[in-house]
């Protein structure tokens, strides 16, 4: 069964999220959530997600920061790290891509978004 | 960077409105200060500052009633009674903290998607992180627009010195 790993310090992003991948996804998921990219990095060596879902602007750790440690590490590279932020437009897409990431997504995500989004990349790594 | 207010204004509407639409499917109209100031007890309000290219803040500040509907409709809230007084007071600290989350979850929002109207596609742009308070915000020198939701009325304040007639 599949892991998917939302993280975002508010839970009502979490919540929004978890809803547009209730939506969409066809087969059943497991849904794990971290609060920062510290938590997320200490819960994706427990968990090995196979996608992860995350903010940018997060206390703590940021969503750059954390998608620069996993593409560094040799156990999490490799996993696809998906952006879903506010603070998006083609420059900010262009440096995050660069830093590792598989896509990113505006907030309010919508599920055909996401939908499209988690097609591509599970079709990529399937 | 300067920004024109007529430009402002219709990235605020179209930013606030698209994310309202898309959090709880309801839409927004502009309203009057008048309306605002009517129903204005018991508000809460958040801040998200903006670090470049413009400099400056946005303050999203809304009736608490508003955002108890919100979140009830978000949360699917339970309506029954706490068992016991304790229980009941866990309750409504966390209840509080569900809004004050929604709130900055809304300012965060609106703000990222009015900035992405405004800003030019190759220039990145930064964000703080939202801070939530009771009360009525200090929005005296800010740009301030009004709308209405539903049965309520909301402010949304944007400061910034790169604001231009």
């Amino acid at each position: 069964m599949k892991k998917i790993m939302i993280v975002d310090d508010s839970g009502t992003a979490r919540l929004f999220i978890r809803r547009c991948l209730e939506i969409v996804l066809t087969e059943e998921v497991i849904i794990i959530e971290a609060v920062n990219g510290k938590d997320a990095l200490t819960t994706m060596k427990q968990e090995s997600p196979d996608l992860v879902l995350t903010d940018l602007n997060m206390p703590v750790m940021d969503g750059l920061t954390f998608v620069k440690r996993v593409a560094a590490s040799p156990k999490l590279h490799g996993t696809p790290v998906v952006f879903i932020t506010s603070v998006n437009n083609p420059a900010r897409r262009e440096e995050l891509v660069a830093q590792g990431a598989s896509a990113v997504l505006g907030k309010p995500v919508t599920p055909k978004a996401l939908s499209e989004t988690l097609e591509e990349i599970f079709a990529k790594t399937e | 960077m300067q920004i024109e207010k007529q430009g402002l204004h219709e990235a605020v509407m179209r930013a606030a409105g698209e994310t309202m639409e898309n959090m709880v499917f309801s839409e927004i109209v502009p309203c009057e200060k008048e309306d605002f100031i009517q129903n204005s007890q018991d508000l809460l309000w958040s801040s998200i500052i903006m670090k470049k290219p413009i400099a400056g803040d946005m303050t999203i500040c809304m009736p608490m009633a508003m955002l108890q509907e919100i979140v009830g409709d978000v949360y699917d809230a339970p309506g029954e009674e706490p068992a016991d007084q304790e229980k009941g007071e866990a309750q409504s600290d966390h209840r509080e903290q569900l809004i004050k989350d929604t709130l900055g979850e809304i300012v965060n929002t609106v703000i990222g998607l009015m900035l992405s109207y405004l800003v030019p596609e190759d220039q990145e742009f930064e964000v703080g992180l939202p801070v939530t308070e009771k009360g009525m915000p200090d929005v005296d020198d800010a740009d301030v627009t009004y709308y209405s939701f539903n049965d309520y009325c909301f402010m949304v304040a944007v400061e910034t010195e790169f604001l231009t007639d």
